[in-house]
């Protein structure tokens, strides 16, 4: 019982904790593509995109729908989203983004809790408080890593904007007083112009 | 019937036919499955052979979902890119299947850096692992010291990627060749790097340990790169800070240069023409 025990945490780590780091794919304008993921009733799903394109038109549309087209959550021009469901039915799940104005890159990363129906074994076979423990704290050492992916991701988008703010700060103060100078001389110039050839008012 | 069982009490594991074999999935050196077939108990035997059904689910269970990576259709006469970023020196392990499909379709498959050099190719994929290390593509000097040295020109930032540089690589699939009545095929691709990358089957037997201690060693180093990204990304928000707080100033600043300069201006203006209608001898005022 013990060899099966530990054999099932091994098992459930070495699944668990195998997550891959969110590929970026680039979306061409016009065009939908889409990840699907099969799964079983009750796992839980969890998937996050960020998109890495900065700037006017850096947005997605994504679409999760479930087995038999049933839309489970929208996006309408989104720069970020976060998904977390369980799963209904058993089925394909699928992720489709598009943007139908200008190309982006987005980033991507979907999690599904492996089934193994470990709830019913471990009450049956009285399977030691440890084991256990150790097949939780690999679900949270996963969910940490998401976590941890969409925060990056979202800090490089927020660390563009404050540059872009502060380049435009810059730059357009730069540009007010230049202009409120040029201004300036110009209506001298021309109030002097006004008077030059004119006989005393 | 216990759940997800057919009658004959078989589940067919995700791809496999209806054997239960020949499944669309297959076991890595870095996954730990072998056999794919998952075999239902049926109620009333369950809670005599709870061991041998434990036994059994163990075996199918750690490769069914194992494998977390993007599952998408290729279209025939398509490209798809993917790109990651991966820490410099990090080992990248990964693999990449296709499933079968109508027609004769052909899929290549290749791995560039930054430079555009070619790290990893392969032609007609079916089933493919792939492997590389990690190495900056010969960038001339290391910015990141640049920021720390606190000596660093404001207008450089233009780019996150100059600052905190990780090398990049792109994978890319693409289908030019095959037949013309070929359909899309499903293609699954996973990257792993860091501590999911370390085969820890040869580690086992290196130093002698046992299961557990494998795992708990595999979650260790899970957890420390887990806490190297976490202070990484601490470091890029002090960055994200210093530029706020940096242009939060600039703005009361540059506003109130703006007002001098304007009330200046204006002054000056006012003293000018009163002198040039002095000169005039306009007396207007």
């Amino acid at each position: 019982a013990a060899a099966v025990a530990v054999a099932l945490l091994l098992a459930v780590w070495s699944c668990a904790a195998r997550v891959a780091s969110g590929l970026s794919f680039e979306l061409t304008a016009g065009k939908e593509l889409c990840f699907h993921e099969i799964t079983h009733k009750g796992n839980k799903v969890l998937a996050f995109f960020d998109v890495v394109s900065w700037g006017y038109g850096a947005y997605v549309y994504v679409k999760v729908r479930g087995p038999g087209s049933k839309v489970i959550k929208d996006f309408d021009a989104e720069s970020e989203g976060r998904v977390e469901f369980t799963a209904e039915a058993d089925g394909e799940y699928s992720f489709c983004f598009s943007n139908p104005y200008t190309a982006t890159e987005v980033s991507f990363w979907v999690n599904i809790e492996n089934d193994f129906g470990l709830a019913d074994v471990i009450k049956e076979e009285h399977v030691n408080d440890m084991v256990y423990s150790v097949e939780r704290l690999n679900s949270l050492v996963s969910a940490a890593k998401i976590d941890l992916s969409s925060f990056k991701a979202r800090e490089a988008r927020h660390r563009k904007t404050a540059e872009s703010n502060r380049r435009r700060v810059t730059f357009w103060a730069a540009i007010e007083c230049a202009l409120i100078v040029i201004v300036a001389g110009a209506q001298i110039y021309r109030i002097r112009k006004l008077f030059e050839n004119k006989r005393s008012i | 019937a216990a759940r997800g069982c057919d009658e004959k009490g078989v589940i067919a594991a995700r791809g496999c036919d209806e054997k239960g074999l020949n499944c669309g999935v297959r076991a890595s050196a870095y996954g730990r499955a072998r056999v794919l077939v998952r075999k239902c108990a049926p109620e009333s035997m369950k809670k005599k052979t709870a061991a041998a059904a434990a036994m059994m689910m163990l075996a199918a269970a750690a490769c069914v979902s194992c494998v977390a990576g993007l599952r998408f259709y290729m279209h025939p006469q398509s490209e798809q890119c993917f790109s990651d970023s991966f820490e410099e020196g990090r080992r990248v392990v990964g693999d990449v299947v296709v499933a079968s499909g109508k027609g004769v379709i052909e899929i290549d498959m290749v791995i560039k850096d930054e430079a555009g050099a070619v790290v990893w190719q392969k032609n007609n994929v079916d089933h493919a692992k792939f492997e590389f290390t990690s190495t900056a593509a010969g960038r001339g000097h290391d910015r990141r010291s640049r920021y720390h040295s606190g000596d660093h020109d404001e207008y450089m930032y233009d780019d996150d990627d100059d600052m905190w540089h990780s090398p990049k690589y792109e994978f890319c699939l693409s289908s030019h060749r095959g037949d013309s009545n070929a359909r899309k095929r499903r293609v699954t691709l996973n990257v792993h790097s860091g501590a999911s990358a370390r085969n820890y089957d040869e580690l086992a037997k290196e130093e002698h340990l046992s299961e557990l201690e494998t795992t708990l060693r595999g979650m260790y180093d899970e957890l420390t790169n887990l806490m190297q990204e976490v202070e990484h990304v601490r470091m890029r928000e002090d960055a994200l800070r210093v530029i706020n707080e940096s242009t939060n100033s600039r703005v009361v600043w540059y506003s109130a240069i703006s007002c001098v300069v304007m009330l200046a201006v204006g002054a000056y203006q006012i003293v000018y023409m009163k002198n040039f209608f002095r000169k005039r001898k306009l007396h207007v005022f």
